[in-house]
C-alpha cells in the first residue's frame, strides 16, 4: 500500500466471523487475510485483552467491536485507522439506525442492507475522502450577504417546523447553517455532511436530481429513531439541507415553501461565493474547532514552485499525520487546556505551521524555505478570515 | 435539538385491489400532441433550450429553460411517480429519460429522489407549443417498504404512476397487478397509469415476450411503453431520439387526462386513443 492510497474497510460479523461486507472492493482483501485478522482479534478478546491497533512495515491494522456483534477491521496506510473505524460505523448508523446494525441477527439481510451504506463508506475511505479532508470546505465569509441569507435559511427552516439547515455550494465548496446546525456533535454533522456534499465526481447530488427525501438517523443524538434529510438543489452545485420531522411534505417544500423563501434571491445564490481570505503565501488549510473540521485548499495561490493545487491535500494530511501527537497527545499539559502554542515543520517541498489552541488546531501549508519569524502574525490573519479572530 | 423523532417501522400491509382498465391502445394519428415535433425542424429551438454543450441540461428546482422572449409558452407541471421491485430499473429510467449517466451498479435508493425534466410538444391543435415540467419521482422499493410515510408522500398530488416490469425478469412482469393493487387506492381515478417495460436493450436475454406484453395490453386496457440503455453516451441528440417515443406518450396521456377534466375531449370510451 503506498502512502497515498487509500484504506480498506472490512466488517465481520463477531460470532460467526461472517465477511459483511469489504471497501473498496478491488483489489480484493483475500478472504484468509480477513479470516485471520478476525481471529488475531477474537484471540485478543478470549485473553482478556482489546487489539486495537498493530502496525506492518506497509500498513497500519486497526479493529473496533460494536456491541459484541460487529467487528470493524481497517487497514490503511496511514496511522489513524481508528478514526476512520469509528465514521464508517457513523455512516452505517446513519443510513441505518443502530436497532438494524446492533445486535447483528440476520447476517444475510444486514449484508443486503448495508450495500446502502456503500457510497458513503467508499467516499470516507478514498484517498481524497476522509470527511472535510477531501473537498476544500470553508463557511461562507462574513458579511452583510451572509446575514441575509443565513435569517431567510432561518425563516425557511422555521416554515418548514425545524431548526436545522443549511446552504452548501459546489458539493461542499462553501456553506451556511443555522446556529443548532453548526452546534451538532461532530459525529453527526460529518456523515450528513459527506451526503449533502460528497466530494467529486459525485457532486452536489447525483446527475439530475433535485430534490432527496431521505430518512437518516444521526449516530449521537438520535441512533434509533429515524429523521428525515432533505436536500433540496436550487441550483446546479446550490442545494439546500434540512433536517425535519413528518412535516412538511416534500411536496408542499417543492410547491410552495422553495419557490417562496429562494425565488426572490436565486440571483444572489448563483454567485459562487468566494473564498475566505487568507494570507497570499497559504496554499491550504485545516482547522479543527471543538472536534470539527474544516479545510480548503486555495488554487493557484503561492509563488511559482510552490506545491501544485492537486497535491496539496496530500501534504495537509501527511502534515496532520506528523502532528497528531502533538495535537492529541496521549498525556502531558499542551492539551487542549496547555498554553496557546506554534509548531513549525520545514520539508523540502512545503512548510507546515501549526497553531494550537485549547479549543482549536489550524494547520496552514506554506511554500517551502517560508521564514519562521512572520508565522505567528501569518496564523492569526488566517484565523481571522476563517471568523475565529 | 428542535427536531421531533417518530416512526415506527412498520411493514406496509397491503391487499390486491380490483384493476380497472382505463385506456385503450393508441394510434399516433389520434394524437393530441405531435408526436416527434421536438426533433422536427419546428421544435428546434425548443430542443436547443433542453441541451447544453450537446448534454442534456440538469435543472434544479427554481430553473428553467431559457427561451426567447418571442418563443415563451405556457408551463404546465406534472408529478409522477415510479413503482417497481427493487432493481427493476427505476433509477435507471430516470436517469435515462433525463439523459443523465446512469449508475453502472445497482445502488439501492435510499429514499425518494426527485428529478426534474423538462419537454416542449406541441398539441395538433395549436400553433404554440407548451412546457411540460415533469417531476419524476423515484422511491427505493427496499425504503418503501420499510418506512411508511414514503408511499404516501410519492402519491401526494401526483399526477401519474409509472409500474416498472424488467423484460428480463419475468417475476417483476408477473407481479404487475400486485404491485399496481398494492399501490393504488380506490380513490386514485385521476391517477394516469403507466407501465414501463426496463432494460428492453437486453432483449435478447429476454424472459418477457413480445405476446406477453399484447396480451397484457389488452387485458389492462394499457399501454406498454419500452426503455433501456444508456442515454447520453453519443451525445444529446441520439439520446433524445431514443427517449422521444417514451416522453411524448407521457406527456401525451397526461395531456389528454387533463383535456378529458376540462371538457374539451370527451371521456375515454374505451376504444378512445389516449
Ligand atoms: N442494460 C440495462 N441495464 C439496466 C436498465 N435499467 C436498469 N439497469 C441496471 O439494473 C440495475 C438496477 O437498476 P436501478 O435503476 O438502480 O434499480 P431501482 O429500480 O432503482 O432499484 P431500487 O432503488 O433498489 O428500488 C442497475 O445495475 C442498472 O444499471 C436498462 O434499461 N438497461
Ligand atoms: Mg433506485
Amino acid at each position: 500500500m503506498d502512502e497515498e492510497g487509500g484504506a480498506f474497510l472490512v466488517g465481520v460479523a463477531t460470532a460467526s466471523g461472517l465477511p459483511l461486507f469489504c471497501r473498496p472492493p478491488r483489489p480484493q482483501v483475500p478472504f484468509p487475510l480477513v479470516g485471520a485478522l478476525h481471529g488475531v482479534h477474537l484471540f485478543g478478546a478470549a485473553a482478556g485483552a482489546e487489539l486495537r491497533q498493530a502496525a506492518t512495515p506497509t500498513a497500519h491494522l486497526g479493529w473496533a467491536g460494536y456491541g459484541d456483534s460487529l467487528t470493524l477491521i481497517g487497514l490503511s496506510p496511514g496511522p489513524a485507522p481508528a478514526r476512520i473505524l469509528d465514521s464508517a460505523f457513523g455512516a452505517m448508523v446513519l443510513l441505518l439506525g443502530r436497532e438494524q446494525l446492533l445486535p447483528v441477527r440476520n447476517e444475510e439481510r444486514l449484508k443486503r442492507e448495508l450495500r446502502g451504506c456503500f457510497p458513503l463508506l467508499d467516499s470516507l475511505l478514498s484517498p481524497g475522502g476522509g470527511w472535510g479532508m477531501g473537498a476544500p470546505c470553508w463557511p461562507l465569509p462574513p458579511g452583510p450577504a451572509r446575514d441575509a441569507l443565513q435569517e431567510r435559511l432561518r425563516r425557511f427552516a422555521g416554515a418548514a417546523g425545524t431548526d436545522l439547515g443549511c446552504v452548501v455550494w459546489g458539493g461542499g465548496v462553501a456553506w451556511l447553517s443555522t446556529a443548532p446546525w453548526g452546534a451538532l456533535p461532530e459525529a453527526d454533522s460529518a456523515p450528513l455532511r459527506a451526503l449533502l456534499a460528497p466530494p467529486p465526481p459525485e457532486g452536489a447530488l447525483r446527475g439530475g436530481v433535485a430534490a432527496r427525501d431521505l430518512p437518516v438517523f444521526l449516530p449521537n443524538s438520535s441512533p434509533e429513531v429515524p429523521l428525515r434529510l432533505l436536500q433540496l438543489r436550487l441550483l446546479p452545485g446550490v442545494g439546500v439541507g434540512l433536517l425535519c420531522g413528518p412535516r412538511p411534505s416534500l411536496q408542499l417544500l417543492l410547491t410552495q415553501l422553495v419557490p417562496q423563501f429562494w425565488g426572490p434571491v436565486l440571483e444572489q445564490l448563483r454567485a459562487r461565493p468566494r473564498p475566505p481570505p487568507l494570507p497570499p503565501q497559504v496554499l491550504g488549510y485545516l482547522l479543527i474547532h471543538r472536534g470539527r473540521r474544516q479545510s480548503g485548499i486555495l488554487k493557484g495561490a503561492g509563488p511559482g514552485g510552490a506545491l501544485p493545487p492537486p497535491l496539496r491535500a496530500a501534504a495537509l494530511r501527511r502534515l496532520l499525520r506528523l502532528l497528531e501527537p502533538q495535537i492529541c497527545p496521549k498525556s502531558g499539559g499542551r492539551g487542549p487546556h496547555g498554553r496557546p502554542k506554534l509548531c513549525y515543520l520545514a520539508l523540502p517541498t512545503h512548510t507546515g505551521c501549526c497553531l494550537l489552541r485549547p479549543e482549536l488546531t489550524l494547520l496552514l501549508l506554506l511554500p517551502p524555505g517560508t521564514p519562521r519569524d512572520p508565522l505567528s502574525p501569518t496564523a492569526l490573519s488566517a484565523l481571522s478570515a476563517l471568523g475565529h479572530g | 435539538m428542535g427536531v421531533v423523532s417518530f416512526w415506527p417501522r412498520l411493514f406496509r400491509d397491503v391487499t390486491a385491489r380490483r384493476k380497472r382498465p382505463q385506456f385503450g391502445s393508441m394510434a399516433e394519428q389520434h394524437w393530441a400532441l405531435e408526436p416527434g415535433w421536438l426533433l422536427s425542424p419546428a421544435g428546434r429551438p425548443y430542443l436547443d433550450s433542453i441541451v447544453h454543450k450537446n448534454q442534456r441540461r440538469a435543472f434544479g428546482l427554481l430553473e428553467r429553460p431559457a427561451l426567447p422572449p418571442a418563443l415563451a409558452v405556457p408551463t404546465v407541471t406534472y408529478k409522477l411517480f415510479l413503482a417497481g421491485r427493487s432493481g427493476v430499473g427505476k433509477t435507471a429510467l430516470v436517469a435515462w429519460l433525463g439523459g443523465t449517466p446512469a449508475p453502472p451498479a445497482h445502488h439501492e435508493t435510499l429514499g425518494i429522489e426527485v428529478t426534474t425534466l423538462f419537454w416542449p410538444a406541441k398539441p395538433r391543435c395549436s400553433s404554440r407549443p407548451v412546457l411540460f415540467q415533469l417531476h419524476l419521482w423515484d422511491c427505493g422499493d427496499g425504503a418503501l417498504r420499510k418506512f411508511e410515510h414514503l408511499l404516501p408522500a410519492c402519491k401526494e398530488e401526483a399526477d401519474a404512476a409509472l409500474f416498472l416490469f424488467s423484460f428480463t425478469d419475468r417475476a417483476s412482469f408477473e407481479e404487475l397487478p400486485a404491485l399496481m393493487g398494492r399501490v393504488l387506492d380506490p380513490g386514485d381515478p385521476h391517477l394516469v397509469r403507466v407501465v414501463v417495460g426496463t432494460k428492453f436493450d437486453l432483449v435478447a436475454h429476454a424472459a418477457v415476450t413480445e405476446e406477453d406484453v399484447r396480451t397484457f395490453e389488452g387485458s389492462q386496457g394499457l399501454r406498454v411503453l419500452r426503455a433501456g440503455g444508456t442515454a447520453g453516451t453519443s451525445g444529446a441528440r441520439a439520446g433524445l431520439a431514443r427517449v422521444a417515443p417514451v416522453l411524448d406518450a407521457l406527456v401525451e396521456q397526461l395531456w389528454r387526462r387533463d383535456q378529458v377534466t376540462a371538457g374539451v375531449t370527451p371521456g375515454d370510451t374505451g376504444d378512445t386513443p389516449t
